[in-house]
């Protein structure tokens, strides 16, 4: 690997630059940060559905997206998530590299229409334009209800709140359908004015870019004080496991587990612990794929992730409702066997390798790349660093991390014909 | 070895036919990590029918899909584990005319390369793994039927095609592939997977040079005798729809409705052709940009969950568009209404579709995966993937509005309603 990265902060805002020619992109990503909560979830997450919709200057969808269009499909949209404990609206540019289609000006005529986006959208009623907002609330409504009929989320969904009763990390992303009836566009203007004002600002490039010309071509970002950041949760306590299940008129019941894990997601423990979870769950050769999967023929899938901000371990699996227990009763064992050491080298030596392997993939996708840089950000490893931790983790590693992961909620969607 | 450059989108391919018959080609992505190959036959769920020994045979429904599981055990165990040893990602994908085999790596890429070609060409089953198969493959249909959109998809083909193959689920059902015995699935093997109808696509970082002779050495070993051409048959079908309309309860909150209009697919590079008018002019119909957008937003008859698409293979050829809707009738009616009559597109907008498409395109092809699947879909067509920019900047307002004339008539229109249980 020969990739650089190139990292600095300038007024408040912090600036992640891949310098690279093999892509026929160049991706910019500036992200808003600011601390998840309940009262605010609701309006950032419709935000930027309607943002991406018009500014002042493109009063449309039509206005918009037609020099979108003569810009060799320029890609830009909005977007909000959850990342630990706070909430991030982002702005996402992707464009063909000019040389390509003969076009010199192409990026910085993409990037004039981020700009307008970001800092230019249409408040020429003094808020959000009522009758988009309207239209947005009732799309936002469909989101959120259609969330049943994904039964592998809704599951995920029942998990978390299992979890976490009440709880922020455990609220959908998309909000809830109550605090949306109470949206406008007055309500709106203000939660855009706190993004603008108050967030934490970050901007990822990939792209065959300099330093100077990005921090040239963003110039129009504002200057702030340096903002902290929230997103990294205390660890929890596991007080017994949780049990909950439902029944639907659907064919494959889906059974989820959830684990609390008490690994600290700064460290480099949490880089190894995913050596853990792909011993137990993470690839096709996995103790949960061979032996619910393959063995036993107990179910479609039975998976397991990591998620290392929010210090826990999920487990899901599409199985027959009748073959339900049995598959929980293997998944633990699964768990079982790596906390006792049993697994083979072969098996610790493969998942190594597929650790490595998919990190080294992360640097032939501008999107992975932005991924990883905004998901490691926190570490403050490079990609060679935590290809080096995962080398030289050892047998003794992963049993020390294993005993770190405890049950605490079992869900089960049950099926019925 | 052939080499063939693409200015338009500064890429290299390399291309040589084998004495076997096999078609390689190797493009070099240099700077990249990872190396993507696959290896692909043009044998899928549609291949039921086909002539072995001079006679007509008909095999199980989704057995070119259970034949895809059962590739990857072999004499020696497992062969995603052989992948995983060799710190590769591996898997395979069966489609309606195609079934391809791939692996993902960094490093070890001879030996990765060498364990597709010699597991997709080495068949090892016994009845017990069939039967075992048989469990893990109905769950997998299971997961399939309780999937609305698989559902609404399916509804609407089975509705456009009263005898193409093309309107079998491609996994079948858990009656058709309880009938599969280990000898079927030797005959479809012989069958299709000579060389000669097989295709092997490698992108990555690799030396050209040395990887073909890597496949060369590793097919001089094995011997294969010259094979005639496979003779298929789908059927009859006619032009009409097979029935106008479908309708299915399923466990969802939103109803959802899917418009298909059936197409008559031509051969090799006139499709392609056809196939590039036709996404032009879903685009200028569609998309957000179009004249009659605004006007089908507010009246809530287009939003984020509407969808278009154009599908065509050799054999058969559909356009398909729909969305999540509490009044799926209001939708057909309004869009009928829509599309009897063509609308007028300007030069402006045409040119500035093209743009779009040509942007797509290019954008794509930062992914190998794109790259190697469809590359290797166009040469099994014989056709040239790389062409696809030229041929978009060549394609005239004219042809777009003719196309418009013959695809939207009401005789090969059919749509496929799912919606909650009253």
């Amino acid at each position: 690997m020969s990739q650089s990265f190139e990292a600095w902060k300038k007024e408040g805002t912090t600036y992640h630059l891949v310098p690279t020619e093999k892509f026929k992109t160049t991706t910019v990503l500036v992200t808003f940060s600011a601390p998840l909560e309940e009262k605010t979830l609701t309006s950032r997450a419709i935000l930027p559905y309607i943002m991406e919709k018009s500014t002042a200057a493109y009063p449309s969808m039509k206005a918009l997206r037609e020099p979108l269009e003569t810009l060799y499909d320029a890609g830009l949209y909005a977007d909000a998530s959850k990342f630990g404990e706070e909430h991030v609206i982002s702005f996402q540019l992707d464009v063909v590299r000019g040389d390509l289609v003969r076009h010199e000006t192409l990026l910085a005529e993409a990037l004039d229409l981020l700009e307008q986006m970001i800092f230019y959208p249409d408040l020429t009623e003094g808020g959000f334009r009522e009758q988009f907002v309207k239209q947005e609330k009732r799309l936002h409504a469909l989101r959120i209800s259609s969330l049943y009929d994904d039964k592998m989320r809704f599951a995920q969904q029942r998990l978390l709140e299992l979890m976490a009763p009440g709880e922020a990390v455990s609220l959908s992303s998309l909000g809830t359908l109550e605090a949306l009836e109470e949206i406008s566009g007055q309500t709106l203007r203000d939660t855009y004015r706190s993004m603008i004002e108050d967030d934490r600002i970050d901007v990822f490039v990939v792209g065959h870019v300099t330093r100077d010309e990005m921090e040239d071509a963003l110039s129009f970002l504002p200057s702030h004080s340096e903002k902290p950041s929230h997103y990294i949760p205390a660890l929890k306590q596991v007080a017994g496991v949780k049990r909950s299940s439902e029944t639907q008129p659907i064919k494959q019941g889906k059974l989820h587990l959830g684990y609390r894990v008490a690994v600290d997601p700064t460290s480099a423990d949490s880089i190894r612990m995913q050596i853990v979870n792909g011993l137990f769950g993470g690839f096709p050769h996995s103790k949960l794929f061979m032996n619910v999967r393959e063995k036993e023929s107990l179910a479609y899938y039975a998976a397991s992730r990591y998620a290392a901000l929010n210090g826990a371990l999920y487990v899901y699996s599409g199985v027959e409702t009748e073959k339900a227990e049995r598959a929980e009763t293997i998944i633990k064992e699964q768990l079982v066997e790596l906390k006792a050491g049993n697994f083979t080298d072969e098996e610790l030596t493969q998942t190594k390798a597929m650790l490595i392997n998919a990190r080294r993939q992360i640097l032939d996708q501008p999107g992975q790349l932005i991924g990883w840089l905004n998901g490691s950000k926190m570490r403050g490893l490079t990609l060679e660093d935590e290809i080096h931790i995962i080398e030289t983790a050892t047998r003794e590693d992963v049993i020390r991390l294993a005993a770190k992961i405890e049950l605490e909620a079992v869900y089960l969607l049950r099926g019925e014909e | 070895m052939e080499q063939l450059t693409y200015h338009d989108t500064d890429e290299t391919v390399f291309f040589e036919q084998l004495d076997n018959g096999l078609s390689v080609y190797l493009l070099q992505k240099k700077g990249y990590e990872k190396t993507y190959a696959t290896f692909t036959t043009r044998y899928g769920s549609i291949d039921n029918r086909f002539k072995k020994d001079g006679d007509w045979i008909t095999v199980p429904d989704g057995i070119a899909h259970f034949l895809e599981h059962k590739m990857f055990e072999s004499e020696q165990g497992d062969v995603f584990q052989e992948f995983g040893r060799l710190g590769a990602s591996a898997n395979a994908f069966t489609s309606f005319s195609r079934t391809a085999y791939l692996f993902s790596a960094t490093s070890l890429i001879e030996q990765n390369l060498e364990t597709l070609i010699d597991f997709v060409q080495d068949p090892y089953f016994t009845p017990e793994s069939v039967e075992k198969e048989k469990g893990i493959i109905t769950q997998e249909i299971q997961m399939y039927q309780d999937n609305p959109g698989w559902r609404l998809f399916f509804g609407l083909i089975e509705s456009m095609y009263a005898n193409h193959p093309v309107r079998i689920d491609i996994a079948g059902t858990p009656e058709s592939i309880d009938q599969i015995t280990a000898d079927d699935l030797y005959t479809c093997y012989r069958t299709f997977y000579h060389p000669s109808n097989m295709v092997l696509f490698v992108v990555g970082n690799i030396n050209p040079a040395e990887t073909l002779e890597l496949i060369k050495q590793n097919q001089a070993k094995k011997d294969y005798t010259d094979r005639p051409a496979i003779e298929r048959d789908y059927g009859t079908e006619p032009k009409e729809v097979a029935r106008p309309r479908f309708e299915l309860e399923l466990d969802v909150k939103t109803p959802k409705v899917l418009i298909g209009y059936k197409d008559q697919s031509l051969r090799g590079e006139e499709q392609v052709r056809r196939e590039m008018t036709s996404e032009l002019l879903l685009h200028l119909l569609f998309d957000q940009t179009s004249s009659t957008y605004l006007e089908l937003y507010d009246d809530g008859l287009i939003d984020d969950t509407f969808s278009f698409d154009y599908s065509s293979e050799e054999e058969f050829a559909f356009a398909t568009f729909g969305m999540e809707t509490e009044d799926p009738d209001r939708f057909i009616e309004a869009y009928e209404k829509l599309l009897a009559t063509r609308p007028s597109f300007s030069e402006t907008e045409v040119v500035r579709k093209r743009n779009m498409m040509q942007g797509k395109f290019l954008r794509s092809l930062n992914s190998p995966e794109f790259i190697a699947n469809q590359f290797s879909r166009h040469a099994l067509a014989g056709t040239n993937l790389f062409a696809l920019p030229t041929l978009i900047a060549s394609i005239t307002k004219e042809e777009i509005e003719a196309r418009f004339d013959e695809l939207f008539a009401l005789e090969n229109r059919a749509v496929s309603i799912v919606k909650p249980y009253v």
